[in-house]
């Protein structure tokens, strides 16, 4: 089992989320900026600023110019796609190394990230009122207690794969049995440290609930997770006993229908998506 | 897990991969609900591999855009590509692999069936035996077909096993 005190230190020891990167995202929420005001805090950090015109020029959204510098940059992206850019570039760190205690090959989880954080936002028709800004982040996010318990799954890996295998538990119940916790409780903890947005934070926390938590970014990121697993773009520990999605499901009234029609309309970008920036080739 | 003294070719999800090089493994990872038919002429030591996601193109307006998404515009092409190659129907071995279910607590959802049954539908109609096969159930499933012996591997986090 693993303490609170456990879960504090590990969280301080990860690195924090970009300090610009932090700054920019809340001014954006702010809703009170101008394009100026967003490229200063932007501009001071040379990396953020080279990714941020990195991906500005890639496929998914560059226009017909190349946009050399950030002012540029920001006049010609929407208030949405700034915002997932910046979370983009400031995650994709922390799944560059193996999350070998749920992947088996190196970039599967961040794939997968990817798409439920595509297929979030796109699926921001099904609701009325939901802060569409939020979602492609929200998705992103919604794994990142995982970079966390790795650590704590390897160790405990033989009881976790008993209780899996023969015991045919899913795995969050499998986590919470021999750990205590879950990766959706930590990957809360970890952004409430980094003080995103309550939406963002219960989307990671409540993902995998039974009791469909009442929020809409939540069932849209509930919603993405199981579309996403049932495209493939799982990790290979994953089994496809999965706890949680019948009840958004239900909510939304989606049947294996509809569940296809989804997987066939969303599959497209989220290739194109993880084609784009992906960490590297499975298997390497 | 490594291929070491073998060349990968991956088949990604809605894929489909032909080889005729000996030293070639074709590789497809954590199948799911998804489904991959595996075809091989143990004369010509040519074999091929698709990936595909959903049983049935009529859900979508454009399935032309990528036909190896769906069972029954995938299969025939993999088949009509072997036939390229000059393999004939009665000398190729056929496996399906795959087509888990996403088990939920109550109730499941049975895209993997679905799979499954629209691969044995099309191969029936078409008189094609299935040869071998390890399908359903809740886990996921890596594959690899190896050109030079025509031997198909399985694995996950937890097993490897020879199909």
């Amino acid at each position: 089992m693993i303490t609170v005190k456990d879960i504090v230190q590990a969280i301080e020891f990860i690195p924090s989320f970009n300090q610009s990167a932090q700054k920019a995202l809340d001014l954006i929420r702010s809703d009170n900026y101008t394009n100026k005001d967003l490229a200063d805090i932007i501009r001071i950090d040379a990396s953020l600023t080279a990714n941020i015109l990195k991906i500005s020029n890639s496929a998914l959204y560059a226009k017909s110019r190349q946009i050399h510098d950030i002012s540029t940059a920001l006049s010609f992206l929407g208030k949405q796609q700034i915002y997932s850019i910046l979370t983009l570039v400031s995650t994709r760190d922390y799944f560059v190394n193996t999350i070998d205690g749920y992947e088996l090959n190196q970039g599967e989880l961040w794939e997968h990230n990817l798409s439920v954080a595509v297929i979030t936002e796109n699926l921001s028709y099904l609701e009325k009122n939901v802060d569409q800004s939020l979602l492609f982040t929200a998705g992103l996010l919604h794994d990142i207690g995982k970079i966390i318990m790795n650590i704590w799954i390897k160790k405990e890996s033989d009881r976790i794969n008993f209780l899996v295998e023969k015991e045919n538990m899913d795995f969050i119940t499998a986590e919470k049995t021999v750990l205590g916790y879950t990766h959706a409780q930590i990957g809360g903890a970890i952004l409430k440290h980094w003080n995103l947005p309550q939406q963002i934070i219960d989307a990671a926390k409540h993902h995998h609930d039974e009791k469909l938590f009442d929020d809409p970014v939540v069932r849209l990121v509930a919603l993405a997770d199981f579309l996403t697993f049932a495209m493939g773009f799982m990790t290979q520990k994953d089994n496809m006993n999965m706890k949680g999605y019948t009840a958004v499901l239900e909510y939304y009234n989606i049947k294996t229908k509809e569940i296809q029609i989804l997987i066939a309309e969303n599959f497209d970008r989220v290739v194109n998506m993880i084609n784009e920036f992906k960490i590297n080739h499975k298997g390497q | 897990m490594r291929d070491n003294m073998n060349k990968s070719l991956v088949v990604n999800i809605a894929d489909m991969r032909i080889s005729n090089n000996p030293e070639d493994v074709l590789v497809t990872y954590s199948l799911g609900s998804c489904v991959a038919i595996v075809l091989y002429d143990p004369y010509k030591k040519i074999g091929g591999m698709i990936h595909v996601m959903l049983p049935d193109s009529s859900i979508d307006k454009n399935p032309e855009l990528n036909p190896c998404k769906y069972v029954d515009l995938g299969v025939p092409i993999l088949f009509k590509e072997m036939f390229k190659f000059g393999c004939k129907r009665g000398t190729l071995i056929t496996s399906v692999i795959g087509g888990s279910n996403v088990m939920d607590k109550n109730k499941f959802f049975n895209i993997g069936e679905r799979n499954f049954l629209a691969v044995r539908k099309i191969l029936w109609r078409n008189n094609v035996i299935i040869n071998k096969e390890d399908t359903g159930g809740n886990k996921s499933r890596t594959v690899r077909l190896y050109m030079d012996s025509g031997k198909v591997v399985i694995s996950n986090a937890h097993e490897e096993y020879e199909l």
